[in-house]
């Protein structure tokens, strides 16, 4: 418990906050029908942004300067809702809000084509980021929602008698376009910095869902905001504990439990005002549940079957779904003696990695029938495929692949493989395994690979000669030529020991 | 009226063949293959492959996550006259194939030779593990960033020298003595000039691959030898830094770094409470110094995870290209070195 404390304190404060200043603006907002005025506002303020890094300022290196130029959009954005707003609503209000929202988002994304962040910044406003919140991020918030919360509790009798009773404000002759513009410019305010941090899905959600279900239950402001307040407190800790301890991104966990808080109140309310007909109605609700229970786990029927045949997928799969293929029929013998048919064409055709992991699973089941198939890989143009396939030959040790790999030494270019095919050869007791060395110590083009030359010529054949790998070939060429004549006479005569020493 | 509309008409048909003569001059560019490329890393390769007979242009700005890149009209029109184009595949740019759909040019659809997957027959690290219906959600083909290991730019390199080939067969000798000379470079750069001429780079790739490069050369006494940044990253080996997104598996192979957790659980999907506490957590039992950051990712979570642990952020491109970042891949591979050595090689954090 110390722990879900510990880790979740940060967003949890952080919700409090969002709920302590949005309930009480969503009240507002909901008897002024302009609920998705704030989306509107957030996403004009996402523009401001997006506009002063298109002027240079950078959003990371930059913020105050980016936040001025949020604050002033937001300030434009609440005049333009303060003026647009037609006496006879002509035009509902709502359409306009709808409208600039769509034209503020389009025009965030045209502003954010031409900069390097923007996608970045247009997907990490929608989400926001209330995990990684720190400590100054919320004080600063604090303090500005006090601040409004102030404003807003001097004039309280202005703001609600507009947003309450707009006509009757007209009447006793207040500044609507004023107290308009006062409360946009407050609430965009609000709105841009909660969604600095909590993203516009979580702060829509704050302002709108609990007010909502202070209106079902409650008609005047007092019982409203004890109501939306409530419920904001309550579902900010269910949210807040089901993401630790579900292990579930905490803002969209959060908007669930909203969703799920608002369906339950709106049944409760359903159930309550029923009146007379209360058992009627608990009965409905009652065979909706099932209903929908019925319909959820009905939809579970329609799950996706995953059987599949490994070795059809061995078969017809892409590179990835082979390799898993591979995977399991190595784990599984039997499955490899089903499989075995299907690797000539495999080797002959699959993707690098199939190959390599066929040869692999050919050596570790040292499966000699299969060394035709294999033979040709020595061969192959891909340097990791050559080498697994040596060293499977190497591994199943059968004189069967001596003459191919008498063919490819001669042709390897690689002179690292050319030696390991020498060194396989003189494994196998075949002493022609020896000039393939002499070539590489004539010719390698690296001294390293000469050296390495050297050495197993040295250990297979004992020769006592003054070669010297780090000398160039010029120096050598006595040695060399030496060792070459020796070969020439006594090559045909030499067999190899039990030391694998060839005499 | 009419002799109005006709002189606008006149004066119109006169501006727009101005303007096509002014859009197409008849330079010694007009004789160059355009080769378009999604990324600034495959654009930078494929300078070095096709030279002075090539004329390169990448897609993606280098400050943007190469996933997610809005399909521009100006990007289909710069696909409609490639002659070739270029991608790194495994499903890392899903955008690539809508911009090509939408330029309408014939020669760079799937399957022409003229469309180049770089990656192809690059060794895909994190392959999906299991046979099932979830596993091919994030990267059926495994993780994409294979060119942050320099090993498989000289692959991507060759896949480019192969498209060129293929479209301007007339110089493939010219290519391909432009991609071993990039591969040499590239072989100098990692693994020291000395070293290859004494062992050969064909060879320490390959051990290198299989991952026993240090032991390899114990064994045969060339410790010594080791120069280039394999030899700079050696105070590297072993450490252990926290990454944002699973971008650097590749890059830590090579250099022997390791990531014991990434900021992100999914890719893409914020994480959640637990995740971010078992990353606090682990860092400040380790006292890792470091958390490795793309420049196009939000720094919300690497600011949080400084301030918690004391550790410092790297934040850096992953691409070639834009105003300020690295010229070419070799600078590229340098500031991530530099970068990295500076944070590892600081104090490690109090907390």
């Amino acid at each position: 418990m110390n722990a879900f404390f510990q880790s979740m304190e940060r967003p949890f404060v952080d919700c409090l906050l969002l709920a302590g200043i949005l309930v009480y603006l969503g009240i507002h907002v909901l008897a002024r029908k302009v609920i998705f005025v704030d989306l509107a506002l957030a996403q004009i303020a996402a523009l401001g942004s997006v506009w002063g890094a298109l002027l240079g300022w950078d959003i990371h290196s930059d913020p105050w300067q980016i936040k001025a130029f949020s604050l002033a959009f937001t300030l434009l954005g609440a005049f333009v809702f303060t003026v647009t707003r037609m006496r006879d609503e002509r035009v509902p209000h709502e359409a306009l809000i709808g409208i600039a929202y769509a034209v503020a988002l389009g025009a965030t994304m045209l502003a954010s084509a031409h900069l390097a962040h923007g996608a970045e910044e247009v997907s990490e406003l929608l989400a926001g980021s209330i995990l990684w919140v720190q400590w100054d991020a919320i004080a600063f918030a604090a303090a500005l929602f006090a601040a409004v919360g102030v404003f807003h509790w001097t004039c309280r009798r202005r703001f609600f008698l507009i947003s309450m009773h707009h006509g009757e404000a007209d009447a006793k002759g207040v500044s609507l376009q004023l107290w308009d513009f006062l409360f946009y410019a407050s609430l965009g305010f609000v709105v841009t910095s909660a969604v600095s941090i909590a993203g516009v899905l979580l702060v829509f959600s704050y302002l709108v869902i609990p007010a909502v279900v202070a209106m079902l239950f409650a008609d005047r402001i007092g019982p409203r905001l004890a109501i939306g307040w409530s419920v904001g407190t309550l579902v900010s800790a269910i949210g807040c504990s089901l993401s630790y301890f579900e292990d579930l991104p905490s803002g969209p966990t959060i908007v669930a439990c909203f969703g799920g808080f608002l369906v339950l109140a709106g049944l409760v309310h359903y159930v309550a005002r029923s009146g007379a007909a209360r058992g009627a109605a608990l009965l409905r609700v009652g065979g909706g549940a099932l209903a929908f229970t019925a319909l959820a786990a009905g939809s579970f029927l329609l799950k996706k079957d995953e059987g599949h045949d490994v070795l059809h997928v061995l078969e017809t799969g892409n590179k990835a779904e082979r390799m898993l293929a591979l995977a399991e029929i190595r784990a599984d013998p039997e499955l490899w003696t089903r499989a075995r048919p299907l690797v000539p064409a495999l080797l002959a055709k699959g993707e690098i990695e199939v190959r390599v992991a066929l040869l692999d699973l050919i050596d570790a089941r040292k499966d000699v029938t299969l060394l035709g198939a294999v033979h040709p890989l020595l061969a192959d143009a891909d340097d990791s495929v050559r080498d697994k396939a040596l060293r499977c030959v190497r591994d199943l040790a059968s004189k069967d692949s001596v003459p191919v790999l008498l063919a490819v030494a001669a042709k390897e270019e690689d002179e690292y493989l050319k030696v390991e095919f020498a060194e396989t050869l003189l494994e196998l007791g075949d002493a022609r395994g020896l000039p393939v060395l002499l070539d590489v110590m004539e010719t390698g083009e690296a001294a390293q690979a000469r050296r390495d030359a050297w050495e197993h010529l040295h250990a297979h054949w004992t020769f006592e000669l003054p070669y010297r790998p780090e000398a160039g070939s010029e120096e050598n060429r006595a040695a060399l030529a030496a060792l070459r004549r020796a070969w020439n006479e006594r090559g045909a005569a030499l067999r190899s020991g039990p030391d694998g020493v060839f005499r | 009226m009419q002799r109005i509309h006709r002189v606008v008409l006149i004066a119109l048909l006169i501006a727009i063949g101005s303007e096509r003569a002014l859009a197409r001059p008849l330079t010694p560019a007009e004789n160059k293959l355009k080769v378009v490329t999604t990324l600034g890393v495959l654009a930078d390769f494929a300078r070095a492959v096709g030279g002075d007979r090539v004329e390169v242009e990448a897609l993606a700005d280098p400050r943007e996550d190469p996933h997610f890149v809005q399909p521009r009209p100006t990007l289909m029109k710069r696909a409609r006259e490639a002659d070739l184009f270029v991608e790194l595949g495994m499903g890392l740019e899903l955008w690539a194939q809508k911009v090509v759909e939408g330029s309408g040019n014939p020669r760079i659809q799937p399957g022409e030779p003229a469309r180049v997957v770089a990656s192809t027959g690059v060794t895909a690290l994190e392959l999906p593990r299991e046979l099932s219906r979830e596993w091919g959600d994030v990267h059926p083909y495994g993780n994409p960033h294979v060119w942050l290991d320099p090993l498989n730019a000289k692959d991507l390199a060759a896949n480019i020298a192969r498209g060129l080939e293929a479209v301007d067969a007339p110089h493939a000798v010219e290519y391909e003595a432009n991609l071993k000379r990039f591969q040499e470079q590239l072989d100098d750069a990692l693994f020291g000039a000395d070293l290859v001429k004494e062992v050969g780079g064909k060879m320490l790739t390959r051990v290198a691959r299989q991952g026993r490069l240090s032991a390899w050369l114990a064994e045969k006494g060339l410790t010594g030898k080791l120069g280039g940044w394999l030899a700079r990253a050696a105070p590297l080996a072993g450490r252990p830094v926290v990454t944002f997104h699973k971008s650097w598996v590749y890059f830590a192979e090579r250099f022997g770094l390791t990531i014991p957790i990434e900021i992100e659980e999914k890719p893409g999907i914020p994480p959640s409470a637990r995740r971010r506490d078992s990353v606090v957590e682990l860092m400040q039992a380790r006292k890792l110094r470091t958390v490795l950051h793309e420049v196009f990712y939000a720094t919300d979570a690497a600011e949080y995870l400084a301030k918690e642990t004391g550790a410092h952020a790297v934040v850096v491109p992953i691409d070639v290209g834009g105003e300020g970042g690295p010229k070419d891949y070799f600078q590229l591979v340098e500031l991530w070195l530099a970068k990295l050595l500076e944070s590892e090689s600081a104090a490690p954090p109090a907390k």
